[in-house]
């Protein structure tokens, strides 16, 4: 009996033992996370509730803590810890931070430690966005991976008074629409700007340097591609900028539109405008609180700076267990629909809930108090590809990345410039157009008026020199990677 | 002898060995009482002198290092370079113009205005109405510049600033104000002076208050009119606080105030010309850079260039009454 007590008890200590060594091997993980914008309200609640889910799934956690522009810029500057960030070619630039060895360089260690991620993003978005000289410092966010413009427009009022939207259109082909409007409603401008202007009304090039140097995507195929020029050379850019200003004096935008920080989603404006895709205005749009139709104008567009929207990257200082925590909590977000699910769109039943929509897809409707406090971009949380869609919109992901093959796909691959030998240069030519960009944005200024000024200043501030440099880099780059 | 003289000691009594000074309770209390405001100035205007560094830096963060083994181990020392930026700028002659410009006339307005209101108030007879308009002009001075904007758009938006609808109101046509840069230089003048002068102007009320009651008690026994008692009595007896007021706004004439020049006019381009000042121009090109080495090398040259001002100021008040300076 005692012999049996004895084993019994020996049994127990070991499996014990055992079961605490596996405990032991994989303790918790929690990661400092730096996404982009300001806080919800719901923060704890929905992060809690993600905590609960990864921890068992992978032994991870994270610690949530948004960011503003000036605030990504601020915490690099000062070396502020993290684990993994934001980043991308809009806010606290991938470039910069790559070249400056603040990233970790994970071309080895996404491979191995999460062969899952790795896979479910294609390769030339590994090689181009996530990339600088041949090695990858970030995750790319799968998203709109191209830039395709649309108009959002009224769809009620625009039909009241005759008119269809069309799927496609011009930029030039908005003039009698807003006349339309204009004739027909006078409670609001039809083309209400606040000083960004047009959202995405630039992506008519990929910009190399600032808002004053770009390679065109007109100019793919021709003789002139993977030229570095101003923006002035930019025809389909500078027959916008012309088209906004004989707008402005016709008095279809308004007039304080340059100086006006937002338009809220309180003014019923005839047109918006935006980054989107097919799909994603139509029918009723929550935020606007009306029916909305959009029609693409541009795109798709491709470079390596539309591949860039959105990307996370991993603390240079990071120690390689850190490293390989991000990485296996990026690869559930993109590998698992409910997990990435419970980030964007929060706790299911309290956020959210789950319906099917009238086409018989699983989609995803936000409760008030989702829409209250925890609404945010969809790339902040990680793949939006790989998310239900919103009960607003439905789109097909594989569809929208199937016409990524008939985009104008700029022909300069991963090249980044790297300001670091004309960095006055840069800041005195951003300073330079830092002055005129709301006016041009907004069709304030007369283009033609203001263009041998504006070119004699940036010649003062060193245009010259910097497109020289940026040339040579360019060359340089496509001779050692073609 | 001249230091017994001094001493009131006579020169008979016998030399006394010099006694060391023993620091008393009084020394004691006040140097506790002063301890909050020395530690303040170590804290916040000794300890960041060493961000001087930045310079003549070309700050690198090195991941993981931290920022001090960044600054000075990691980032390497480029000499003047960081300030070349300021002097690419196409706008220099602008800038430079537009800083010390208003600054001037801020100076100059600055000094008359609260000293003629100061003097105007301490003859009020009610104090009831005395207190009233003291709190009505300070009051403007604990409004921030971006409330102030928002007032000013008030005034002056183009669909629904209250000017306008006057304008149109009588007939007239709108006018685009954040598009006309002919009226903003005297109304940025305008709006610094409703906003600063109360606060100014209760200093030397303050200063005022403290004159000897005697002496204007003597002047009207000989006769003399109000005019005549502020002429020789009360200016007189400001002038020491009117030169150190002076001596220390010089030493900002390379500053401006920002929310004054960015946040009124609301960054309009069409106004760059009048409104652009050294802190606009730093804070505009620095969102666009985020280069921490320029802003560091503008400031170093505006606080150089204002720290000689206020010295230069000092000695012409010196040399013009030799009690007013302020060192």
């Amino acid at each position: 009996m005692k012999k049996t007590w004895s084993l019994i008890l020996t049994l127990v200590l070991v499996l014990t033992l055992g079961a605490g060594a596996a405990c032991a091997e994989e303790p918790v993980r929690k990661i400092i996370w730096w996404v982009y914008g300001e806080a919800p309200i719901d923060t704890r609640l929905v992060v809690e509730k993600a905590n609960a889910y990864s921890r068992e799934k992978i032994g991870v956690e994270v610690e949530l803590i948004f960011k503003t522009d000036e605030q990504f810029n601020t915490d690099m500057g000062a070396d502020t810890y993290y684990d993994m960030t934001f980043t991308s070619d809009w806010c606290n630039s991938f470039a910069v931070n790559a070249f400056d060895e603040r990233f970790y360089d994970i071309t080895e260690l996404v491979r191995t430690a999460a062969p899952a991620l790795y896979a479910c993003i294609d390769q030339v978005y590994w090689e181009t966005a996530g990339s600088v000289n041949g090695r990858i410092y970030a995750v790319p966010t799968l998203k709109d991976m191209a830039s395709e413009q649309y108009f959002r427009f009224d769809k009620d009022r625009y039909e009241a008074i005759g008119i269809t939207i069309p799927e496609e259109m011009e930029f030039r082909d908005l003039e009698p629409m807003l006349k339309a409007y204009r004739e027909h409603y006078d409670d609001v401008y039809p083309l209400m700007l606040a000083r960004g202007g047009l959202t995405g009304m630039t992506n008519s090039c990929q910009w190399i340097v600032g808002s004053y140097l770009c390679s065109p995507y007109a100019l793919a195929g021709t003789e002139r591609e993977n030229q570095i020029i101003p923006f002035w050379e930019d025809e389909e850019l500078m027959e916008r900028y012309r088209l906004l200003h004989r707008w402005y004096t016709l008095g279809y935008i308004n007039p304080d539109a340059a100086t006006t920080e937002t338009i809220g989603a309180d003014i019923r404006a005839g047109v918006r405008s935006g980054s989107a895709w097919k799909g994603y205005y139509t029918g009723y749009s929550s935020w606007a609180g009306i029916n909305v139709e959009g029609s693409r104008y541009a795109g798709p567009n491709m470079s390596v700076a539309t591949m860039r929207g959105a990307m996370n990257a991993i603390n240079a200082a990071a120690s390689e267990e850190q490293a390989v925590a991000c990485l296996r909590y990026l690869e559930l977000l993109n590998t698992d629909r409910d997990f990435g699910d419970s980030l964007r769109l929060g706790v299911v039943g309290v956020n959210f809930n789950y319906i099917v929509n009238d086409q018989g897809k699983r989609v995803a409707e936000r409760t008030e108090q989702g829409a209250a406090n925890w609404s945010m971009d969809g790339f902040v949380t990680g793949s939006v590809r790989n998310a239900s869609c919103s009960s607003d919109s439905y789109y097909d992901w594989d569809e929208i990345y199937e016409g990524y093959k008939h985009a104008r796909v700029s022909t300069l691959g991963a090249f980044t410039f790297n300001r670091a030998d004309v960095e006055a240069e840069c800041a005195a030519c951003g300073a330079v157009m830092a002055k005129y960009t709301a006016e041009l944005l907004t069709g304030t200024m007369d283009i033609d008026a203001m263009l041998p000024t504006i070119r004699e200043e940036l010649k003062t501030a060193g245009i010259e020199s910097v497109q020289a440099e940026a040339q040579r880099q360019l060359d340089e780059y496509l001779r050692t990677n073609q | 002898m001249r230091d017994h003289r001094q001493n009131g000691i006579s020169a008979s009594a016998p030399p006394r060995r010099k006694r060391r000074a023993r620091f008393s309770r009084d020394d004691a209390e006040l140097t506790l009482l002063s301890l909050p405001t020395v530690l303040w100035f170590i804290a916040f205007c000794y300890v960041p002198l060493f961000g001087i560094v930045f310079a003549f830096k070309n700050y690198k963060v090195k991941a993981g290092k931290g920022f001090l083994y960044s600054l000075f181990v990691h980032s390497r020392w480029v000499g003047l370079k960081n300030f070349e930026f300021l002097f690419r700028s196409p706008d220099l002659a602008s800038i430079i113009r537009n800083t010390l410009g208003y600054n001037l006339i801020f100076l100059l307005i600055g000094v008359t205005l609260p000293v003629g209101l100061a003097v105007m108030m301490a003859e009020l007879r009610s104090k009831r109405l005395a207190r009233a308009c003291q709190t009505a002009v300070f009051l403007p001075y604990f409004l921030s510049w971006v409330v102030i904007s928002y007032f000013v758009f008030a005034f002056l938006s183009t669909d629904r600033g209250l000017l306008n609808s006057l304008i149109q109101a009588f007939g007239g046509t709108r006018v685009l104000w954040y598009q006309e840069k002919g009226p903003w230089p005297a109304l940025l003048i305008l709006i610094n002076t409703w906003k600063t002068f109360g606060y100014s102007m209760v200093v030397y009320l303050a200063a005022i208050t403290g004159i000897d009651r005697s002496l204007y008690e003597s002047a009207v026994i000989d006769g003399a009119t109000k005019w005549q008692q502020t002429r020789w009595i009360t200016l007189p007896m400001l002038r020491s606080i009117v030169a150190i007021m002076l001596i220390l706004n010089a030493g900002h004439l390379f500053s401006t105030d920002f929310g004054l020049f960015y946040q009124v006019p609301r960054d309009s381009s069409s106004l760059i010309d009048v409104t652009q000042t050294m802190d606009v121009y730093v804070y505009k090109a620095l969102m666009q850079n985020n280069n921490y080495n320029y802003s560091s090398a503008v400031s170093l040259l505006q606080s150089t260039a204002g720290c000689l001002m206020m010295l230069g100021a000092n000695r012409v008040v010196r040399r013009i009454d030799p009690e007013s300076g302020l060192f």
